[in-house]
């Protein structure tokens, strides 16, 4: 129970800091994204058994700020989650490379799902614009911001399950 | 009479006289060189005993007064820390208060509308969309549709209010359209957002002259709002010869990066012409 008290208010702080600072600190257009990426880290390393429905409450919420509309963000972090379920099996032995692979592909993902309903909404945008100022710049970001969340997350988690623990 | 000279009495006489001529002698100064020749030594001893006192006692008691004095200056530092951080909130505060004096300012002098001031509180997450969070919703009299300014110009409108916040959808926005005037110019055209954030501008007949730094004030055409709002610039004009139409970019006056506060104009009525809209 502790550690999705603990997972829930880690994201809301991710939250409140990526509306208040983290939207506002661009690199020409593009911004880094922690909220998505504490999603990433959470489903790397947590080990509670129902992270799924954590991770689709944590969507709704996002999508219930965001404009884009809730059920997109929900199925991506549930498509994040699954991703990461796969890629824990796979190379868990390094940590660290299991979150830059998934930061980046989540990245570039996100960046495919905001361009989506761009398409969708028949919203004119110039496509080498939104690849060269909004999503190298944002990819970058993350991929930077990435180390510091993996640390924060994976030093939280320690601390709060034993290793091999499954709560 | 005998008594009066007897060797007693000239001897205290004797005496006497002596004590009262060192005392003038004392007055009138002529015994200094005597009395620093006597005390010289002494002040000297006394000098050398009352500093090995000191140290003597500073040694035993220094270790305390050293404690008491980095609990002072812990003290001390800890007050300095409090009244920086008070300063910094003052500054703070005069800052928000500024800003509001000046959005006071732009209401006097647009008496015609109703003004709810709100801060903004977040910016949306996905980076291809402009919108951003403010504080005021439904429960402040916040309204979907209505028109936001600040005291430099147009900043939105209203996209979607919950009880205590709001979702404002900025005019940089890829999906926004606003139909503006150009003030000197006398044509009406259409400034379009972008996912990066920038203004363009349309719908500018061919033989129209605009200038570079004309003026862009809201047209007040499709109901959405007031007019006379003032929006932006003109940077530069585009015209094809094939084109049916100039198109131009535009310098917003509003700075969408550092917006702290708005206005929410609350008594504009805004008309949906959607069901028209073939």
């Amino acid at each position: 129970m502790i550690t999705y008290i603990v997972s829930s208010i880690g994201f809301f702080i991710a939250l409140m800091l990526q509306y208040g600072i983290f939207s506002r600190w661009t690199l020409l257009s593009g911004s880094a994204d922690i909220v998505l990426l504490f999603i990433v880290a959470l489903c790397l390393h947590s080990n509670v058994k129902r992270l799924w429905v954590q991770v689709l409450i944590f969507g709704a919420i996002v999508g219930a700020i965001s404009a884009i509309p809730f059920y997109f963000i929900m199925a991506f972090y549930f498509a994040i989650f699954l991703a990461a379920q796969q890629i824990r099996k796979r190379i868990m032995q390094t940590p660290l490379l299991s979150m830059y692979l998934l930061t980046f592909i989540a990245t570039l993902a996100w960046h495919a799902l905001n361009i989506a309903y761009l398409f969708i909404k028949r919203i004119p945008f110039d496509l080498s614009t939104a690849l060269f100022e909004i999503m190298l710049p944002g990819l970058l970001l993350n991929i930077l911001v990435s180390i510091v969340i993996h640390a924060i997350v994976q030093e939280g988690n320690r601390m709060i399950t034993p290793k091999g623990a499954e709560v | 009479m005998r008594n009066l000279f007897s060797p007693k009495n000239i001897r205290n006489l004797v005496i006497v006289t002596i004590v009262l001529g060192l005392i003038v002698m004392a007055l009138s100064g002529y015994l200094t060189p005597v009395f620093s020749f006597i005390f010289s030594p002494t002040i000297s001893t006394q000098s050398w005993l009352s500093e090995r006192y000191v140290a003597f006692r500073d040694f035993f008691t220094s270790p305390r007064d050293m404690a008491t004095l980095r609990a002072q200056n812990q003290a001390l530092e800890l007050e300095v820390a409090q009244l920086q951080t008070e300063i910094v909130t003052l500054q703070e505060n005069l800052s928000q208060a500024e800003i509001l004096y000046t959005l006071l300012d732009f209401a006097r002098a647009h008496p015609e509308h109703e003004y709810i001031a709100s801060t903004v509180i977040g910016r949306e997450i996905s980076p291809y969309l402009q919108y951003i969070i403010i504080d005021k919703g439904s429960n402040h009299g916040v309204r979907y549709g209505m028109p936001v300014v600040t005291q430099e110009g147009l900043v939105g409108r209203i996209d979607a209010v919950i009880a205590n916040a709001s979702r404002v959808k900025l005019i940089t926005d890829a999906s926004m359209k606003v139909n503006v005037r150009l003030k000197a110019a006398n044509v009406e055209g259409q400034i379009n957002g972008s996912i990066t954030g920038e203004i363009s501008l349309g719908l500018i007949p061919q033989d129209a002259d605009v200038q570079i730094g004309e003026v862009l004030l809201t047209s007040g055409l499709g109901g959405t709002y007031p007019a006379n709002l003032f929006v932006g610039q003109v940077l530069s004009m585009q015209s094809k010869q094939n084109a049916l139409f100039q198109t131009g970019s535009v310098q917003a006056v509003v700075d969408f990066h550092s917006l702290s506060a708005v206005l929410v104009i609350s008594n504009f009525n805004v008309i949906d012409i959607t069901p028209l809209t073939p």
